[in-house]
């Protein structure tokens, strides 16, 4: 019974002026969608594992050029994701690439990642389907992935916050989670020159 | 009748039977087709190795049929080339269907194989940090943005040694969804089906491709949806189109001769039963030369059945030259003298004919040694009819003349091409034949002998275009004594490839010792894991990760007990599997290994590596040059029996006829075959090794008109009449072959249409004349 609740409750959710007016709803609480910088938490609860995998650094997020990851902690490590390809380095030493090109399930998921961070609701409509809700400044969407590379790992995403993405909490099949707290977003402004520099990888 | 006439009889009929009592029962089984255009090609007599080779890629290519199903998102693809699955699978057409990959049967022989196969070296890169420095990228990796699938398997694989290996595995340009390969291209998103064919392309019992065709004409209907797309590959497409082509054009040229065969003789003959009699050759001579070189061969290639079907044209002749003799007759006229005054000329005439034929089967060709065992059994038999059974069979046959005006009207045209004929008018006809010689070109390109359906390559076109690397037909074969000694050569030639790669003269190379290094060099790998994984550092750090002990402790377990994986044990994993294609095992002298090529810019280069770079054991096998050479040097040898022929015809010829007269018979021929040479060099038709083995029926044809004309004397009328009809079925039938759409028989057809024309026309030329003394 109760299963069929949720179903019918899932159906009405589903139903396109509702779904509608929540991203509307978000898509007026959000601000500086474009071009941002901030912290990040990332935990990944692994079941295998005695503990989370924590890390900590900053993001700058620039809506033509892509996405800097610059972990902190545990270890220092820059990557650059953009639609074309991944580099990560570590101490100015690529360790690890990804190209689109030869590698074509890439594109999607970065184009996924960048459209979450960047708030970009319309693009994910296509990949997924959003249920959500509002209370006063603060919002909260959950994502259910409809096929693609997402739906084979992840079960849910779930995002929530105010004027920007607060938290990110990817839920996977095998009950492992990932889950990415933001903080102290604020507009990009300039790029220093190790930025900029990053950026350029090629 | 005589004794000796009733004797034969009842030998050739006891023959008769046998033949379609076992006829009847070989038919009954289905008549084993082969399609297969280099079946009919000789080995490549060089290397056995290469051939094995080139056989295993050929089989595994030619077992292959390829899907594509297409769709603007991965989730309708799938979908789609789900249903297109199913419906293979329910039509019993292959033997697998492969759409969904077992990720976790991979997986698990990744795990298995893990610490093996991956370089220390390349995975913990030696440093200015130690052990320390490249475990703590391993973790930078775990922690960034690319770090999901390494957090998911990091218990069991902390290194990612697996996942690396099942990375690897791979191709570039492709991904996996739910276990299904997707490439990309075209805007599109392509969700890939393998299946193995149940049977071989290229053999039809009458089941082979046709079901392969039409299970995925159902596979398309069932994947059908707005916006889908399905590209399908496979020989048995092709070879199935060919082979019914083949059936439907045998038929055509087929019941085009007999029409015209029936048509001529009812024209001569006016009698039923002389018609009926002289296709009575031609059904005997069919039948036994099916059940021949099914019996001989093993199969029945298509093209010996087109030409065959038209060779076995001359079979009516016997017939036709005895009731020809009866136009002329008397009241004293009876079959049994004819056939016996006949006899001389028809004995000759089938021994030439079975010289030609035979000089094919000198030839290192399969293809034309059933072409000759087909037509040589076909003629004996159609011989044999004629000598045994007309006389006993036709012994109250009474002529009836009113044909004669047609004897009459050709013996007409040659009189007056007779008075036309001389030296002087003959000698510009004699520089248009040098002119026409001049210009006479070869080519040998195996793609010019095949018709492709232009919609099945476009078809197979995008799907390459699509894969990027599909293999080509050129490739290394790597051999050696034993599997490590291959595996090292392998790898020396890897190496030495890798500038051409950065080069872009070379797309992309795929071995098996990409994934699979040699015994040795696993050892190494093993040692050192040993060595660098037994620092306390390495624990250390997976307890830091938060590792379960027990999961550490499998992990050292793993490593301890870890052996070289050998290529048996490879290919036999799930990992492995798909490597099978590159593996020759079973050699008498050592193994052996395929190195695949794509995107070949330079193929000079790359034939001429091993020798440049000194590498052992390492061969570059370019089959389309092969066969194409091959094609040339048959076309050559085909030209020299051609030749040779001559000679042994002359031969046979000169006990009866003399140096003289066996000139003049032979010499009629050699002009007819020179000749159709020169129409083909002003023609622009390129000389091929289907018209230069031609070129021997033209010969053996051609002499065999002649010897009729030399053996009627002076008085030629039925001579004259036999050959006239002989020769209009030939080019009936060769000319219908002409039109052929495989351009082998076209090839072969055209020749034979230009030679035996001119060979009638000049088959007078051999009469004894009285102003010449024979």
């Amino acid at each position: 019974m109760k299963r069929v609740l949720t179903a019918l409750l899932g159906c009405l959710l589903l139903s396109a002026p509702a779904l509608a007016g929540v991203i509307d709803d978000v898509r007026v609480r959000v601000a500086l969608p474009d071009a941002q910088r901030g912290e990040f938490r990332q935990e990944k609860h692994v079941a295998t594992l005695s503990k989370p995998l924590i890390s900590s650094g900053q993001f700058i997020y620039l809506k033509p050029r892509g996405l800097l990851w610059r972990m902190d902690r545990p270890y220092a490590s820059d990557a650059v994701i953009t639609g074309e390809q991944l580099i990560q380095q570590v101490r100015g030493k690529t360790i690890a690439r990804v190209e689109a090109r030869s590698q074509p399930g890439y594109s999607s998921v970065s184009r996924i990642f960048m459209a979450l961070v960047g708030g970009d609701w319309q693009a994910l409509e296509q990949d997924f389907v959003i249920q959500g809700k509002v209370s006063g400044p603060s919002w909260q969407l959950e994502l259910t992935p409809k096929g693609g590379l997402f739906a084979s790992f992840a079960r849910t995403l779930t995002l929530s916050g105010g004027k920007t993405l607060e938290q990110l909490d990817i839920a996977e099949k095998n009950g492992d989670r990932t889950v990415y707290v933001f903080s102290n977003v604020r507009e990009a402004g300039r790029l220093t020159a190790a930025e900029d520099a990053l950026y350029a990888l090629k | 009748m005589t004794q000796r006439e009733r004797h034969g009889f009842a030998a050739w009929l006891i023959g008769v039977l046998v033949v379609a009592v076992l006829l009847g029962r070989l038919l009954w089984q289905g008549l084993p087709l082969q399609t297969d255009l280099l079946a009919m090609l000789p080995a490549n007599e060089q290397d056995p190795l290469a051939q094995a080779a080139s056989r295993q890629l050929d089989a595994v290519l030619g077992e292959r049929s390829v899907l594509l199903v297409g769709a603007g998102d991965a989730e309708t693809a799938i979908a789609a080339a789900g249903r297109a699955a199913a419906e293979l699978r329910a039509s019993k057409a292959f033997s697998d269907v492969r759409l969904q990959r077992p990720q976790l049967d991979a997986l698990a022989s990744a795990l298995q194989f893990r610490f093996a196969l991956s370089d220390p070296d390349r995975v913990l890169p030696p440093g200015p940090q130690g052990l320390q420095g490249a475990l703590d990228e391993v973790a930078a990796q775990l922690y960034g943005p690319l770090g999901a699938p390494r957090a998911a398997l990091l218990s069991r694989d902390p290194l990612f040694l697996a996942g690396d290996l099942l990375q690897r595995r791979m191709v570039p340009g492709m991904d996996m969804d739910r276990g299904v390969l997707l490439l990309h291209g075209e805007q599109r998103v392509w969700a890939l089906i393998e299946a193995r064919n149940a049977s071989r392309a290229f053999v039809d019992h009458g089941d082979g491709p046709a079901p392969v065709a039409a299970a995925i004409a159902r596979a398309r209907a069932a994947a059908a949806a707005p916006g889908v797309e399905v590209l399908a590959s496979s020989i048995a497409l092709h070879s199935g189109l060919a082979s019914r082509t083949a059936k439907d054009e045998i038929s055509r040229i087929g019941i085009g001769s007999w029409i015209g065969a029936i048509l001529l003789m009812w024209l001569a003959f006016r009698r039923v039963s002389a018609i009926v009699l002289c296709l009575l050759p031609l059904a005997v001579a069919t039948a036994v030369a099916l059940l021949v070189t099914v019996t001989l061969m093993g199969s029945l290639h298509v093209l010996t059945l087109v030409f065959g079907a038209s060779l076995i044209g001359v079979a009516i002749d016997y017939g036709t030259h005895c009731f020809a003799d009866s136009l002329g007759a008397d009241e004293h006229w009876s079959m049994s003298h004819a056939v016996q005054q006949l006899r001389p000329a028809l004995t000759y005439g089938m021994l030439t004919s079975v010289t030609g034929y035979l000089a094919l089967a000198l030839a290192p060709f399969p293809g034309l040694r059933e072409i000759a065992v087909f037509s040589s059994a076909g003629l004996l038999a159609a011989f044999l009819t004629v000598v045994l059974a007309f006389p006993v069979l036709l012994r109250h046959y009474r002529p009836d003349t009113r044909g004669m005006w047609l004897a009459a009207f050709i013996d007409g045209v040659y009189r007056r091409m007779g008075s036309w004929v001389s030296w002087r008018r003959l000698l510009p006809l004699l520089l248009l034949l040098l002119g026409g010689l001049w210009q006479l070109r070869a080519s040998d390109d195996i793609r010019s002998f095949y018709a492709r359906d232009p919609q099945l390559a476009q078809q197979d076109d995008r799907i390459r275009a699509l894969f990027g690397q599909a293999p080509e037909t050129q490739f290394y074969l790597v051999q050696g004594r034993s599997a490590a000694e291959v595996l090292q050569r392998e790898q020396r030639l890897l190496q030495a490839l890798q500038p051409m790669l950065a080069a872009g003269q070379l797309g992309h190379v795929r071995a098996l010792s990409q994934l699979l290094p040699d015994p040795a060099s696993q050892q190494v790998h093993l040692q050192r894991w040993q060595q660098r994984l037994a620092d306390p550092a390495y624990t250390n750090w997976l307890r830091g990760l938060g590792i379960p002990e027990e999961a550490i402790a499998a992990d050292a377990a793993a490593l301890a007990s870890a052996r070289p994986v050998s290529p048996s044990g490879w290919l036999a994993s799930p990992l492995g599997q798909a490597d099978r294609v590159l593996w020759l095992d079973g050699q008498a002298a050592g193994k052996a290994s395929l190195v695949l090529l794509s995107g070949i810019r330079d193929r000079a280069a790359l034939a001429d590596l091993p020798a440049r770079a000194g590498l052992s054991g390492v061969q570059w096998v370019d089959r389309t040059a092969d066969v194409s050479g091959l094609m040339a040097r048959s076309r050559n040898l085909a030209l020299a029996l051609t030749a040779a022929a001559i000679v042994v015809m002359l031969l046979l010829m000169v006990p009866r006829h003399g140096w003289r007269g066996a000139t003049w018979i032979i010499l009629p021929s050699v002009f007819s075959a020179a000749g159709a040479l020169a129409l083909f060099g002003w023609l622009g038709l390129p000389l091929n090794i289907f018209s230069a083995f031609a070129l021997l029926l033209v010969l053996a044809l051609g002499v065999d008109y002649a010897i009729f004309f030399r053996e009627s004397g002076e008085d030629s009328h039925q001579a004259m009449l036999g050959v006239a009809l002989d020769s209009s079925t030939t080019v009936l039938s060769f000319g219908l072959l002409a039109l052929s759409s495989l351009p082998a028989a076209r090839s072969f057809g055209t020749m034979v249409l230009f030679g035996i024309m001119l060979a009638f026309l000049l088959a007078p030329l051999a009469r004894p004349q009285p102003g010449r003394t024979a």
